[in-house]
């Protein structure tokens, strides 16, 4: 019955093909019964189960205010385009930018790749 | 000697009946009657310990049999010694409870509806909120702490938004609704919905609409049907999670 959507829409995944999304319920919840063992779960390979909420912490905020400034930076350069970058007097400030700006291309192309490896991991 | 895998209780009449269907470890799955209640096992002679591929085979049996009648899932890696110990101490003991909870899910399923935040997106979206964090980068550590501090806060800010713009839409037509704290530094929303298996399609719909607004900044993810586990409650003998 979902088969028949575009792609661009939310689709209802069956259980087994979404389990990393409903692993907290298949593992957490349901009946348990006190006579019957329940497997230790020592080996699970879902490090998904690990990645818990997050107290936010001095490395969050630093990694956040590093986030902001790299979109603002990137806003601030396309909103002047490149001939005001490099034109002018801005020339040592402009390359100081643009730098930072491949830095940031390079750090999201990194996040790119763990996300890629996540989903292989699935 | 086998033991064996419990994967959930469902009523006799209406239990599926696996023909050659295999479960964890690949062991063919039986039912396990008593009276109006069957249980869906299978032996299992391996220790389980949580592999990616026994927590499908675990979701794919409870799928199938959901699709028949109510299910009462066992929690993933429930062990019973022998064939006795589930006719006796589960299906037998605790008959009226199992057959109570029962009937009160049947026609009942839960759905699941999570999403993550893209990080540029929705930084953008809390800068456009707050436009004091788009200054030039602050000199001092303790300035830059701070800022990052305030974009964390914007980002919790974006969160309820955006899960209570989705409960607005979804509530009324859920029979109930679970709201779990979203998981990572980017989660945005984890949220279980019971609903009529009747109505899945509307509400499949009604899931549509309702996140079309932050398909730009969320990854939005929609799992489902799945046995009620994160709705039932009964607490006589056995004992129900979270």
């Amino acid at each position: 019955m979902t088969a028949m959507m575009t792609s661009d829409t939310l689709v209802r995944s069956r259980p087994s093909s979404g389990l990393a999304e409903v692993l907290d319920i298949i593992l957490d919840r349901g009946l348990v019964i006190d006579a019957f063992v329940r497997v230790s779960l020592v080996g699970i390979e879902l490090l998904t189960i690990d990645a818990r909420i997050v107290v936010a912490s001095v490395d969050t905020y630093l990694r956040f205010a590093e986030a902001v400034d790299r979109l603002n930076i990137r806003a601030k350069s396309e909103a002047m385009g490149i001939d005001d970058l490099f034109g002018g007097g801005g020339g040592v400030s402009g390359a100081v930018e643009s730098g930072l700006h491949s830095v940031g291309d390079k750090l999201t192309g990194e996040d790119r790749e763990e996300e890629a490896e996540e989903a292989d991991r699935e | 000697v086998p033991q064996v895998y419990v994967y959930g209780v469902a009523p006799s009449e209406r239990c599926w009946r696996p023909d050659g269907d295999e479960g964890v470890h690949g062991a063919p799955l039986r039912v396990l009657e008593h009276g109006p209640l069957a249980a869906l096992v299978s032996d299992v002679e391996a220790e389980v310990v949580g592999r990616r591929r026994e927590l499908r085979a675990h979701t794919a049996v409870l799928e199938e049999a959901l699709d028949r009648s109510p299910v009462l899932p066992a929690r993933f890696g429930t062990v019973a010694p022998d064939e006795d110990a589930v006719l006796d101490q589960l299906l037998r003991e605790r008959q009226d409870e199992l057959l109570r909870v029962l009937a009160a899910i049947d026609g009942l399923v839960e759905v699941r509806l999570s999403g993550s935040y893209d990080e540029d997106a929705v930084l953008q979206e809390v800068l456009r909120r707050h436009p004091a964090l788009a200054g030039p980068p602050p000199s001092s550590i303790q300035a830059r702490m701070d800022r990052g501090r305030r974009v964390v806060e914007g980002i919790d800010e974006q969160r309820r938004l955006d899960e209570q713009a989705v409960l607005e839409h979804l509530t009324p037509l859920a029979e109930e609704v679970r709201a779990d704290p979203p998981r990572g530094e980017l989660g945005a929303f984890a949220l279980s919905f019971l609903v009529p298996r009747s109505d899945l399609d509307a509400f499949d719909a009604a899931v549509r609409a309702a996140t079309a607004p932050l398909e730009a900044r969320a990854r939005l993810r929609y799992v489902g049907p799945l046995p009620p586990a994160s709705f039932v409650a009964v607490d006589v003998g056995a004992r129900w999670g979270s």
